[in-house]
């Protein structure tokens, strides 16, 4: 804390300078080439004196002789002349070919030059950080790096994403890439409740680094399998005081709807069921009918009374069963959404003294309306990056951030029967005026039975909020005793507090057995993590240069909470406060940390900046394993940069850049669930009522302890070239690598008489390969105008190569009943497949029903037909055969940013393609009950007699199949390629003429269009999904069940420096 | 360079910080280390109590699904839930999803037992603990020997063929050594498993004290199943497999029940429905040898077969009120025409039993204010609630006129809660009637009686809510004690004579039981002024019920002109014992049949003059009357007796003499089972758990 003020007295002192006799001192600032230079810092050393320079490269100032004049400008070396007598100062500024040459950050400290790296590294840097309009980190790293897979679950504001760099390498043991923030490594395991890339605000980010190859990431050896994302954090810059306001306000809408039957269209629609149906329907039409509602007899005696206007008079029927005045009806899906809303407000201040003193604070205020009622998300978020030099050799620095996330609304739900899909299932008919809730809280259709629940209601009595508030401190030290020599040390302590409120009155069916019910959970992450270092930088003899590191780092993640049930209220006037009222109530606790040590090693050799050879060593042990603590991971490396060679001199003229680079590295994962090698039991007071009192019992847990689980290894071959072209006007970097994963942690199901139902243990294995390319293009670069191209591409195969000596494993994800088995990991097929029935047009007539193989229950003429693959007249579950691969072929992005004097352009697009969504949603619309409304889409292309070229079953098959299929079918599956049009910004710079005026030194006003077009074959709102929960969540890409619809933004933003 | 020094060593110092030992050690705080756990015996009581919990998973003892299990007596639910379990249908294969579950539950709660007797052995084995603390290590080791025991034999008569496990699993590789007999041997592998199951309760009986507080398992429990084991034994060796004449099990069969009876400890309640109601379990005698607990706390528990079978008013499933409906949707089976012929005709006047266990019949609504038409529903009454409505089952067919004691039932409307659009309305000669009977979904749907043994408590409690109940639910009665008895002495000296050590004839067992059906609650003042319903909106009088009930034209029904007095007069004691079975008072007047020479000597004994064969069939029946809808009875009977299917095969030709009707084809729907093959009188051994274990073994026919 006395530093800290120590530094914040340094850095408001630094601030007052002398006033001395001064004259008028005004030159040109230009660049070698002759042109002048913008905004370069012209500062009167020792003083708050100082100047920019203009669109002219114009600078006036007050100075007296004798007084130092700093001019700096970014990428520049900063020049120190002292005045004199002269009035007239032209600067030249020099090229600073140490600061322009692009860094690539390993972390640890650990920077290297672009062209020493021998791995796979995409980098974002400033300018696609200034062009996007990014809620979180992960939207803005979205379709812009090579082989970066980032999905976003839905459209749910601050809604999660999962993240897979060159494919997931893990299945059970997660597949999250390791995230690096200022050097304090996050593992994001998937059960932590707060992932740091949501809390931290992209406006304090300076870059991304993403490492994608082994030889990168071994470095960080655990949770690294699946690649690292090093962010690094804004810091002062030199020069004049910088003072950045950003603010942005915008609305969206609906991106994509889903059109429903209206009132009208229903009511013919219910009419023909009546009609083609009849009451020969076996007796159920009664039954699966709603009850209360119409019944198919009524409906048919109605249509055969041959009533004046047919069918359509059977609207009078459903408006007088329902209790409605008109016609009109609801459109549910407008009923639970609204416009969205975006306001963001960004405010930071940055510069350094002469003294040594950077700084960098800001504050972010965001606040998003969701599409759906009563949802959104908020972040308030602070930071100040302070760095000093103290004396010569050592540097200090300390990076504080706050954030406080809130979360509103269902956020989440994925249950099949969820708002959303609900809304695009309910009858148009139904009263919303009707809506009692009562005991039931269900819709009041006619006094009777249990209709389906309003999700207007749902939405409007559910309290649903996630609160998150992250402190996170971060001590860094660097001490240089010598010049090639440095200890350094950082320690980052993080705190995240947070809270979900869930609060369900009774009147939904959810809580009506329990007469409400709310669940208030409150935890307590504590991490630290240390990382002593001490790092050699040598040049010897002018061609040598060893650079090496040694580092010793801990961990320790400790995770508090408490989750307290309450039930039983007497009264719910405040809601989710009401809890004195509450009849019962229980806690469930819950303790455990989780603590790594790390001894890491790495040396990087390089001859005349041609040959490099980096390779490292690390060991690390984490108490997640019992027996089995230590995993070693090696790695080595190489880069050549040809293009240096004598033999190369003929391409002068046109290659300005030839690399070959490669590496092998082995990297660790040990992310599993903290009861794989203990076996743990409950406590629990609702133990068995002997004699109707309270008794204890402890409950075994039914995972299977395996204390031999140990790290599950990836082993990644990278190589790679990268060109450069006409003095690197066009760059291509090109890679290809290959990750075999071993001892792969797998949940592995066991037989369930022995009372587990699974246990992790490391077997089996699997590769991804793939291809990367990223190209970047200047296709013009005159002085008003410019545009410049980025494109990336990348392909990646899954295979799994072992499962432990089993050909497969089972999951059920889509089924209902036992052991559906609608995900199978089979060797040599990749993650993500979906199998099952394969749906083979539509039976049309008898001859055809007679000769279709049988499914379980009786087909009708009219329903779905099976292919009968293995041809024994059945179709059971021992046929499913792969109909779904969730995994696209390649993914891709391509970015274009043109200026044309004052006006800037940024276009942004990325696609996935190959990929297929099985859509869950479709399940319902195909087994239909009760009196559901249908959709559009379906509607118009439904079987009948007279019509048979369609792609949906019957009206009476939809109506009598029974309550859903219990097998995963194809008809579900749709193709999930699509091409978004994420970005497209416009920006107008204010002249500088004018900033003058007011005292500014940018004035910006941008209008920035998000997610402005799909063009996708998806039938549902967007396939771009992800609806899968639970430990082995990564095996089911691409489910879409009820997902929250995205929003199409607009954006108006005006950003002002001082 | 003294600085540089300086600077080494404190980064040397970092680095020794971090060698602690410790660091890398689990640190878990809120869970308990199991292999830390159960030192005490109170600790191992912990993971004991969790057994006993499992014992609550409602398929378990499989009391909710599987209550009706096909047999001659029963009828599978036809049609649409085929692919979720055939059972019902006797079609069931190794992908059955319910018999899957059975599998679970059953070696769930093995598990919780053997991870007990794991801590109980080592605690017995230390040296020199005080015999205090011994006899707690026995007490709890010998409650989960019997536990396990119990789900061992639960598991034998339906899959016969399992694995015994006794350890729990520590070690992976063991998990996959579990082994069971190859299918043509199955029976090797379940004379083993019965050989394993007594031998365990014989061990639970050692280490058992005489009287443990309610819910455990003592002495006498332990014994009371132990005789039923051997009765399964002998019954299965005499009978089904015919290897045998069964002497010596029947014979240990007999001593261990001789153990139960000749403790004094269990006697008949007078009333039979006492048995199911929650606070009556415990009043006065004591009938109840083994419960599964609960308490009103459980009812948010949706595991709980509790709350599924109707113990507990589950208001996500409203429509629930009947076991029938929730057959429907899991492919159980419900009683059938026959099942209770077996009632109407064997056992006249078996009223009290009959009507505790078994609803019959069609929803229909009446306006008795105008007694004009009726209507379609409660929500159609005319004051919108079902007040002044009259709705009715057609209960007990032949004896329409007790079907009043479902009046009340208006007022609750969520009491039935089913299709009434289903219900078709005819027009004859100006009097609108119903054409078809209303059941589960429909005029071809499943036959629509209902077991509500474990479910007439809450209907007959007016205005119950969920947290006003608590009932346990009943495994082993005294009553099954008598009746096992009776069998055994039968099979081993005939109807009429006393074994030796034994306290009765095998005769003088079974009518004890006899003659407390023979009770009922009698009410002295019935006139046909008298209102149905004293507590009710509902204002009908017994004599505006008989006449409406001439006047819709009942068959049989009282003549159109009959005397209303002379009506009740002929009928007092049926409606005697239904207002009882509607209403339970507070203070019963329970009086016998027997006291009533008018009422010819309903529920007559067993004559002395029954041979042992016919007093083994007659045996068979008064099972089925007295444990119908209790763990699988009656097709658990059939197995054991191996007549499973040629049961079923008979009756397809039979007609019921009272309602004249043929099982072939009644209101209800075809009422027998398609002609099953004999595999189906067992389970297949689950298909996954041969799919991850292939060294076992599945069953013959599968």
């Amino acid at each position: 804390m006395k530093k800290l003020l120590l530094l914040l007295i340094i850095f408001f002192t630094a601030q007052v300078g002398l006033f001395a006799q001064s004259k008028t001192i005004s030159g040109i600032v230009k660049d070698k080439n002759g042109d002048a230079v913008i905004g370069a810092t012209v500062a009167v050393n020792g003083t708050n004196r100082g100047a920019i320079t203009d669109i002219n490269g114009e600078y006036t100032i007050q100075a007296s002789p004798g007084e130092k004049l700093i001019i700096s400008f970014v990428g520049s070396q900063s020049q120190e002349i002292v005045v004199g007598q002269e009035s007239k100062i032209d600067i030249l500024l020099l090229e600073d070919t140490n600061l322009l040459e692009e860094v690539v950050i390993s972390g640890y400290g650990i920077e290297t030059f672009k062209k020493e790296t021998s791995g796979a590294v995409s980098k974002i840097d400033q300018s696609t950080l200034k062009n996007t309009a990014p809620v979180n980190v992960s939207e803005l790293l979205q379709g812009r790096a090579a082989g970066v897979n980032i999905v976003s679950n839905d459209g749910t504001p601050g809604a999660g994403f999962s993240i897979n760099i060159r494919g997931s390498n893990s299945i059970s043991g997660g597949s999250s890439p390791l995230i690096v923030i200022d050097n304090i490594p996050y593992i994001t395991d998937g059960n932590s409740t707060v992932n740091p890339l949501s809390v931290i605000n992209p406006n304090d980010i300076a870059s991304i680094d993403v490492l994608k190859d082994a030889s990168a990431t071994a470095l960080y050896g655990v949770g690294a399998t699946n690649g690292v994302i090093v962010i690094t954090t804004k810091n002062g810059a030199k020069g004049k005081p910088i003072i950045n306001l950003n603010v942005k306000r915008g609305f969206g809408t609906f991106a994509r709807t889903l059109p429903v039957l209206s009132s009208e269209e229903y009511a013919l629609y219910r009419a023909t069921i009546a009609r083609t149906s009849g009451g020969n329907n076996g007796g159920q039409a009664g039954a699966i009918l709603n009850p209360g509602a119409p019944s198919v007899w009524e409906m048919l005696a109605f249509v055969n009374q041959g009533a004046e206007g047919g069918d359509i008079k059977y609207r009078d029927v459903l408006k007088n069963q329902y209790g409605l005045t008109n016609y009109e009806g609801t459109n549910w899906l407008d009923v639970i959404t609204q416009n969205t809303q975006r306001a963001q407000y960004d405010f930071d201040f940055s510069g350094s003294s002469n003294n040594g003193t950077s700084y960098f604070a800001s504050l972010g205020y965001l606040n998003e309306k969701g599409l759906l009622i009563n949802s959104g998300f908020s972040r308030l978020s602070g930071r100040l990056n302070l760095e000093q030099k103290i004396g010569k050799i050592i540097t200090a620095g300390m990076r504080l951030q706050y954030a406080n996330t809130d979360y509103e609304g269902l956020i989440g739900d994925w249950r099949v029967d969820n708002a959303v899909s609900q809304s695009t299932f309910m009858n148009p008919f139904i009263n919303r005026d009707n809506i009692t809730g009562g005991t039931e809280g269900v819709i009041n259709n006619g006094g009777q039975g249990a209709g389906p629940e309003s999700p207007e209601f749902r939405l409007n009595e559910t309290i649903s909020n996630r609160q998150t508030n992250w402190f996170s401190g971060n001590l860094n030290i660097s001490i240089k005793p010598l010049s090639w020599l440095e200890f350094a040390m950082n320690a980052g302590l993080t705190n995240d507090l947070n809270s979900s409120n869930y609060f369900v009155s009774r009147v939904l069916r959810e809580a009506s057995n329990t007469n409400g019910r709310a669940i208030l959970e409150r935890g307590e992450d504590i991490r630290w993590t240390i990382n002593p270092r001490i790092a050699i930088n040598h040049k010897f003899n002018k061609n040598h240069k060893i650079a090496a590191n040694l580092i010793y780092e801990a961990r320790k993640t400790a995770d508090d909470r408490l989750r307290t049930t309450y039930e039983q209220f007497s009264t719910e006037v405040l809601k989710e406060y009401t809890l004195q009222a509450a009849g019962s109530v229980f806690s469930v606790p819950q303790y455990f940390d989780i603590r790594d040590q790390s001894f890491i090693g790495r040396v990087q050799y390089d001859y005349k900046r041609k040959y490099v050879f980096t390779s490292s060593l690390r060991v690390d042990q984490s108490s997640r394993f019992i027996t089995d603590k230590t995993g070693i991971f090696p790695a080595a490396s190489f880069a050549w940069n040809i293009i240096d060679e004598p033999f190369m001199k003929f391409s002068e003229k046109y290659l300005s850049n030839l690399k070959i680079r490669g590496g092998v590295g082995v990297t660790g994962n040990n992310q599993i669930p903290i009861n794989s090698g203990l076996l743990l039991g409950n406590l629990s007071n609702g133990g068995y009522p002997f004699n109707n009192s309270v008794s204890t019992s402890v409950n075994v847990g039914t995972r299977f302890a395996n204390p031999d689980v140990t790290w599950e290894q990836t082993t990644g071959l990278n190589l790679g070239i990268d060109f450069g072209f006409l003095k690197d006007r066009f760059t291509l970097s090109t890679n290809v690598y290959s990750n075999r994963t071993s001892g792969l942690l797998l949940d592995v199901q066991l037989p369930t008489y022995s009372s587990f139902t699974s246990t992790i243990r490391n077997v089996g294995g699997l590769t991804n390969r793939g291809l990367e390319l990223e190209l970047t293009s200047f296709n013009i670069n005159k002085r008003n105008f410019s545009w410049n191209t980025n494109f990336n591409i990348a392909w990646n195969r899954n295979k799994i190569t072992d499962l432990g000596g089993q050909p497969d494993l089972a999951f059920t994800v889509i089924g209902t009943g036992p052991n559906t088995n609608d995900v199978l990991l089979r060797v040599g097929q990749p993650i993500g497949v979906y199998y099952g029935t394969i749906q083979d047009g539509l039976i049309n007539n008898e001859t055809e029903l007679l000769n279709s193989p049988r499914k379980t229950a009786d087909n009708n003429v009219g329903e779905f037909g099976f292919l009968d693959v293995n041809g024994d007249g059945l179709i059971d579950r021992t046929e499913y055969v792969p109909m779904a691969y969730a995994l696209p072929l390649h993914t891709g992005g391509i970015g274009n940013t043109l200026t044309y004097k004052s006006f800037d352009f940024y276009a942004f697009m990325r696609w996935s393609y190959g990929n297929d969504v099985v859509n869950n949603n479709l399940n319902r619309a195909h087994y239909l009950r009760g009196d559901n409304n249908l959709q559009t889409i379906i509607s118009n292309d439904i079987w009948n007699r007279q019509d048979q070229d369609r792609n949906y079953q019957s009206y009476f098959a939809i109506f009598t199949t029974r309550s859903g299929s219990t097998f995963s079918r194809s008809e579900m599956v749709e193709d999930g390629s699509f091409l978004r049009f994420e970005t497209l910004r416009v920006g107008y710079t204010l002249p500088s003429k004018f900033m003058k005026k007011v005292n500014l030194r940018t004035a910006k006003i941008t209008f920035t269009g998000q997610n402005l077009a799909l063009l996708s074959r998806y039938s549902w709102f967007d396939p771009e999904v992800n609806a899968a929960r639970g430990q082995n969540r990564g095996l089911f890409p691409g489910l879409d069940q009820g997902a929250y619809p995205r929003s199409r933004f607009f954006l108006f933003g005006v950003d002002l420096g001082f | 360079m003294k600085k540089l020094h300086n600077i080494i060593v404190l980064f040397l110092l970092l680095i020794t910080f971090s060698g602690c030992e410790d660091f890398l050690e689990p640190s878990i705080k809120s869970n308990v280390l199991i292999d830390d756990f159960g030192k005490t015996p109170q600790e191992a009581d912990f993971l004991l109590t969790q057994a006993y919990s499992e014992m609550r998973n409602d398929n378990f003892l499989g009391t909710v699904y599987w209550a009706w299990f096909p047999s001659d007596y029963s009828v599978g639910n036809p049609g649409t839930t085929l692919a979720r379990s055939g059972i019902g249908r006797m079609q069931h294969d190794a992908t059955d999803g319910e018999s899957i579950r059975i599998w679970d539950a059953c070696f769930n709660v093995i598990a919780k037992a053997n991870i007990t007797i794991e801590k109980t052995q080592k605690g017995l084995s230390s040296t020199n603990i005080p015999d205090t603390e011994k006899a707690q290590w026995n007490r709890v080791e010998g409650e989960a020997r019997f536990i396990r025991a119990l789900a061992y034999m639960q598991l034998a008569t339906l899959f016969r063929n399992v694995p015994i496990i006794t350890q729990f699993f520590k070690n992976f590789d063991e998990i996959f050594d579990v082994t069971n007999s190859p299918g043509d041997k199955m029976r090797d592998q379940e004379i083993l498993v019965y050989k394993f199951v007594t031998d365990e309760f014989n061990k639970a009986i050692e280490q058992l004290p005489l009287n443990s507080v309610r819910g455990r398992a003592d002495k006498t429990v332990a014994s009371a199943f132990l005789g039923k084991a051997h009765l399964l034994m002998a019954s299965i060796e005499k009978h089904r497999d015919k290897s045998g004449n069964g002497q010596e099990n029947y014979t240990k069969s007999l001593a261990a029940l001789n153990t139960v009876i000749n403790s004094n400890k269990y006697d008949l309640k007078p009333y039979f429905p006492d048995n199911f109601i929650g606070d009556k379990q415990y009043a006065g005698q004591n009938e109840l040898v083994f419960t599964i607990e609960f308490n009103v706390n459980d009812k948010n528990n949706s595991n709980l077969f509790g709350q599924q079978s109707g113990f507990f008013n589950n208001s996500s499933a409203p429509n629930t009120v009947f076991l029938g409906s929730l057959a429907n949707a899991n492919g159980g089976s419900f009683p059938n025409d026959w099942g209770l012929s077996a009632f109407d005709l064997d056992s006249p006047g078996d009223w009290v039993r009959r009507f505790w266990s078994f609803e019959d019949g069609e929803f229909r609504s009446f306006n008795v204010n105008t007694t004009a038409g009726f209507q379609n529903g409660p929500g159609d009454c005319p004051n919108g609630q079902g007040i002044n409505c009259e709705i009715f089952l057609r209960s007990s067919e032949p004896y329409p006129w007790c079907r009043p004691y479902w009046f009340e039932l208006v007022n609750d409307n969520n009491a039935f809660r089913n299709n009434p659009g289903a219900v078709d309305i005819v027009t004859t000669n100006g009097v609108r009637s119903f054409s078809t009977i209303w059941g589960g979904g429909g005029a071809t749907a499943v036959p629509n009686i209902k077991l509500v043994k474990f479910r007439r408590n809450p209907i007959t409690q007016a205005g119950y809510t969920d947290a006003t109940f608590d009932t346990d639910f009943p495994i082993m009665r005294y009553s099954e004690v008598l009746l096992m008895y009776s069998e055994v002495v039968n099979e081993l000296s005939g109807p009429n004579t006393k074994p030796a050590d034994g306290k009765f004839t095998a005769r003088e067992a079974v009518n004890l039981v006899r003659n407390r059906a023979r009770n009922f609650i009698y009410y002295d003042a019935l006139t046909p002024a008298t209102r149905i319903l004293p507590n009710s909106p509902y204002t009908a009088t017994y004599q505006q019920v008989f006449e409406r009930e001439a006047k819709v034209g009942r068959t049989p029904a009282p003549a159109r002109n009959q005397n209303a007095a002379d009506t009740l007069k002929k009928y007092y004691f049926q409606i005697s014992a239904f207002r009882g079975i509607r209403e339970v008072p507070a203070n019963p007047v329970i009086r016998n049949f027997k006291d009533f020479p008018e009422t010819k000597d309903w529920v007559p004994d067993f004559a002395a003059s029954l041979s042992q064969n016919d007093f083994r069939e007659a045996l068979l029946d008064e099972r089925w009357r007295e444990l119908a809808g209790e763990q699988n009875s009656r097709w658990l009977d059939l197995v054991r007796y191996g007549r499973l299917v040629s049961n079923i095969s008979s009756i397809k030709s039979k007609i019921n003499p009272l309602t004249k009707r043929s099982l072939q084809s009644t209101p209800f729907g075809v009422q027998i089972l398609p002609l099953p093959d004999e595999k189906f009188s067992y389970f297949a051994i689950p298909a996954n758990e041969i799919a991850r274990n292939p060294k076992l073994n599945q069953n013959l026919g599968f």
